[in-house]
Order: structure tokens, then sequence, then C-alpha cells
């Protein structure tokens, strides 16, 4: 505890004496995280669209023309008893016809040329957000296929194919922006340390010779990287819910209907920034300081 | 306190060769010869700041050769050293460079403030404890490095050329120093070329010469 005053007291003296380096450092790793986050705040968004935009996304199943009122019970019950099926809606064809018609209004005659109806009846499944991958939502639809008085089933298979390849590569660019970041906010401190530790080289062979051991001629450079690395990420924090509020106000001054969808990043968020922030600059810290040789 | 087995250094020549000797505890003696022939490498075995590539050598107890990266701090804080350069820190007072000694040795800062201020007393620098080194003496500064050195104790005490950079006064002060240090029971080893110091003192001194111990006089 005692050392610990020690310590801290050292390491922030070399803050103040070296602010210029280390406000610089600081720049460095809060522009880095944000760039991190705001491409989080993206992908985020997207990904909350895209929920919203496929929480209606289902199959379409149209069944046979002769099959019989019981049948087509037996079909409605065992689409509800479905665990991955969460609304189940009968359209009949004389329905089907009905809607046309009116959605034709004067035209409607057109179909009158029709000797019979030529629209199926269908049920439309609204299927549970696990099923949204187009594998599982193959195998789901050539399921129901298979039923006894189900002629076709249809679903957006190719827009379902493309809104996957959307959401995999923007977890792909994710993964690899963090990657790139971790690594260049580690390289950043990891620099800044080691000029601080060439530069308080003879300092620290004075306290080696005096007896100082490893951690304690150590953990002032540790402690100046930790600071570094939360005041960057907690101004990264900062500058990222800005940015947010600002933007999803002025976005949805001008398109309003978006306000359902634009989502801000979780608090939490804002929480990890600084403790990543701080992860990351440790680490370079230790790179950095290595292991002093008597 | 100090024994030296068959003790040889190699850098890219011989510096010292099969260097045997012992100091007992609570005696203070003197190491000399000619510039370069060995005193600084002899006392830098001593604080293990180098490992003899030959024979042993025992420290308080630590045999130098046996000890672990980890283990040589503790043996330093056995050691106290008075440099040649010095060795002060220069963006730290003179109160802050001689309680560094005990920070290491996680003191508590009221008994530091005790110890460094009776121990700048006895080096007559109570009155400069808030200056900086740049601002005293070559004097005061060694002074200020032997307050450093004994302030926390060390049961060994090692100079290296204490009077190099002094008039004969401010050597004297000095010398008169080391021997009150040697008179509370720590053992002194002086290296120095400077013959009037140990002239007449009645101490023992080691004499080197070519890599070697060319003769011991006891006092």
């Amino acid at each position: 505890m005692i050392t610990l005053k020690y310590f801290l007291g050292t390491a922030f003296k070399s803050i103040w004496l070296e602010k210029w380096i280390n406000l610089l450092t600081i720049l460095s790793i809060s522009i880095g995280l944000s760039i991190l986050c705001l491409f989080l705040l993206i992908t985020f968004n997207v990904e909350s669209f895209m929920k919203q935009w496929t929480s209606s996304f289902g199959l379409v199943v149209y069944l046979d023309d002769h099959i019989t009122y019981e049948e087509t019970l037996h079909l409605e019950a065992q689409f509800k008893q479905d665990k991955d099926v969460l609304s189940v809606s009968y359209t009949s064809n004389v329905e089907a016809l009905d809607e046309i018609k009116a959605s034709l209004g004067a035209n409607a005659v057109i179909m009158d040329d029709f000797k019979e109806n030529p629209l199926p009846s269908i049920f439309e499944l609204e299927l549970a957000s696990e099923l949204l991958d187009k594998n599982e939502a193959r195998q789901k639809a050539d399921s129901i296929k298979q039923l006894p008085g189900v002629n076709d089933v249809q679903y957006g298979e190719k827009w379902l194919a493309s809104l996957n390849t959307i959401s995999d590569t923007m977890r792909l660019v994710a993964v690899f922006f963090a990657s790139a970041i971790f690594i260049s906010t580690i390289f950043t401190t990891y620099n800044t340390i080691k000029i601080f530790f060439y530069r308080r080289k003879e300092e620290l062979k004075t306290l080696k010779l005096l007896g100082a051991t490893n951690s304690f001629a150590r953990l002032p450079f540790l402690i100046e990287g930790l600071f570094v690395g939360v005041v960057g990420g907690s101004v990264s924090s900062a500058l990222v819910f800005a940015f947010s509020s600002l933007a999803t106000t002025r976005i949805v001054e001008f398109m309003p209907s978006l306000s359902v969808v634009l989502s801000p990043l979780p608090v939490q968020v804002y929480l990890i920034i600084p403790a990543v922030g701080a992860s990351m600059s440790l680490l370079g810290s230790l790179f950095a300081v290595g292991k002093i040789r008597y | 306190m100090i024994q030296f087995i068959d003790v040889s250094k190699f850098y890219e020549d011989v510096v010292l060769k099969d260097i045997s000797f012992s100091i007992n505890k609570g005696e203070l003696a003197f190491i000399t010869g000619p510039s370069g022939v060995g005193k600084t490498t002899l006392l830098k075995l001593i604080y293990a700041e180098t490992i003899p590539d030959e024979g042993n050598i025992t420290v308080a107890g630590w045999e130098i050769r046996d000890l672990k990266q980890r283990t040589i701090p503790y043996l330093r804080r056995h050691v106290g050293v008075v440099f040649q350069d010095f060795r002060l820190l220069h963006n730290k007072t003179v109160f802050d460079n001689v309680a560094l000694a005990l920070r290491i040795h996680n003191m508590h800062p009221k008994e530091i403030k005790e110890d460094v201020n009776e121990v700048l007393k006895d080096v007559k620098l109570k009155h400069k404890t808030n200056a900086f080194p740049q601002h005293l003496s070559g004097g005061e500064q060694q002074r200020v490095v032997i307050a450093r050195a004994m302030v926390s104790r060390p049961t060994v005490l090692l100079a290296d050329e204490p009077t190099g950079n002094l008039d004969s006064a401010n050597s004297e002060i000095v010398m008169n120093l080391f021997k009150e240090i040697n008179a509370r029971g720590t053992t002194v080893l002086i290296a120095t070329h400077n013959e009037s110091l140990f002239h007449h003192t009645g101490r023992r001194v080691i004499y080197l010469k070519d890599t070697a111990i060319e003769r011991e006089v006891s006092g």
C-alpha cells in the first residue's frame, strides 16, 4: 500500500513530465478505438435493421387443389404444434381470388375469364428467428413439402442468402477491424513506454543497483500504460456516445420512419471500451518493459 | 564477510585472474592499484553487477555464482555502494535520492523521513534536504551518495574512488564518514588509487597489479 502510493506518484509525475507524448498516445488510442466503435455502431444498427426487417419472414405453403377440409385442418394443427412456427395464417383460394379482385378494382372482370379458380389455398407461416439461416430455412421448407396435401413451398431464398452474406461479411470485417485496432493500440503503447523506458534507463539502472526488484522498477511504467489506455478508451467512449446521439437525432429528423430501426449501442459497451483500451495498453507496456536484467 | 577464492573475470582481455582474499566482518580495508587494474570490476563482482567467470565469491553469506536474477536485489540491499559516478537522480531532491534506498525496502514514510533526516544530519547536509543534486558541489554530492549508501544500514559498504573528484578538505570529511560508518559495525571496502587515503591509517590494503593481487599489507 505504501509502495503503491510511491508507484502512483512516480507514474503520474512521469505522465505530467511527458505530457505531450502521452497526449499523442491517448489521441492515437482514442481515434483507433473510436473507429472500431463506429464500425460496431454501424454493424449493430445494420443487424438490428435486418432483424426487424426479417421479423416478418416466413414460408408460403401452397396446397393441392383437391385437398379436403379435414386435411387442411390437420395441416393447420400440425403447423400450430411446430415450435419453429410462430404464427399460422390460412387463406383459402376463394379468399385469395376475392383479394385479387379487390385489388384490381374495375379491372376485376378479367378474372371472370377463368372457368375455374386458378389460385391455390395457402398457409403463411411466420418462422422463428433461429431459422433465418438459409440452410435452416431450406431444410424447413423441404420437410413441409413432404407433408400430404402440400403442393409447393416458397420462401425468399435468394433474399435470405444475400442477407446472410451481408451479415457474415460485416462480422468478418468487424473481426478484421478489431484485430487491426487491437494490434495498433498495443504497438502505440509499446512504442511510448519503450521511449520512456530508454529515457529513464540510467534511473532504472540506479534503482536496480540499489536493490529494487523487477516489479518495483517496472510497475510505474505499467501504471503509466494503464492510465494512457483508460483515458484513451474513455475519450473514445465519449466521442462515440456523442456521435451516436447526434447522428440518431439528425437522421431521424430527416427520415422519421428510421426512428424504429436506429438503435444506440448498449450502455455496457461504453464501459467496456475503456477496459479494452486499458488491457491493450497494459499488454503493450508489458511487452515494452519486458524482463529487466540485473 | 567478503571472500574471494580464485576469482577470474574476463571481458575481451583478462581483467582479474585468480584473485583470493577475504575481508572480515567489521573491517575497513582498501583496494588500490593503478587506473584500469580492475578495482571497479572487483567491486562490481561483490554487488553482482557482473558475475565471475571462474572461482567463488561469498558476500554476507550469499554465493554470488549461485544467485538467481530474482535474488540479486536482496543481496544488494545488504550492500551499500558509493559509486564513482555518484548515480544521483537529477530529477529528485537530496531527500528523495536518499529515501529511494528505503522505499525499495517498502518502509513506512514516517520511518523513511526519520531515517533520512538522521543520515543527512550525519553527513552534514540537513540544510540541503530539498536541493537538487545539480545545485550541490562535488563534495556535497559525494556526501549524498554516502548518505544513500548508509541509510539502509547495510552489512557491507563499498566505495569506488570516493575522493576521486574531491579536494583534500572534502576527502578528509568523506574518509571520516567511512570511519564512523565502520565504527558502527559495517564492513567497509574502499577502492582507490589515492594512496594518501590509507597511508598511516593502520588499515589493511590490497594492492592489485596486472590483473592479480601483488601484495597485501595488513594494518
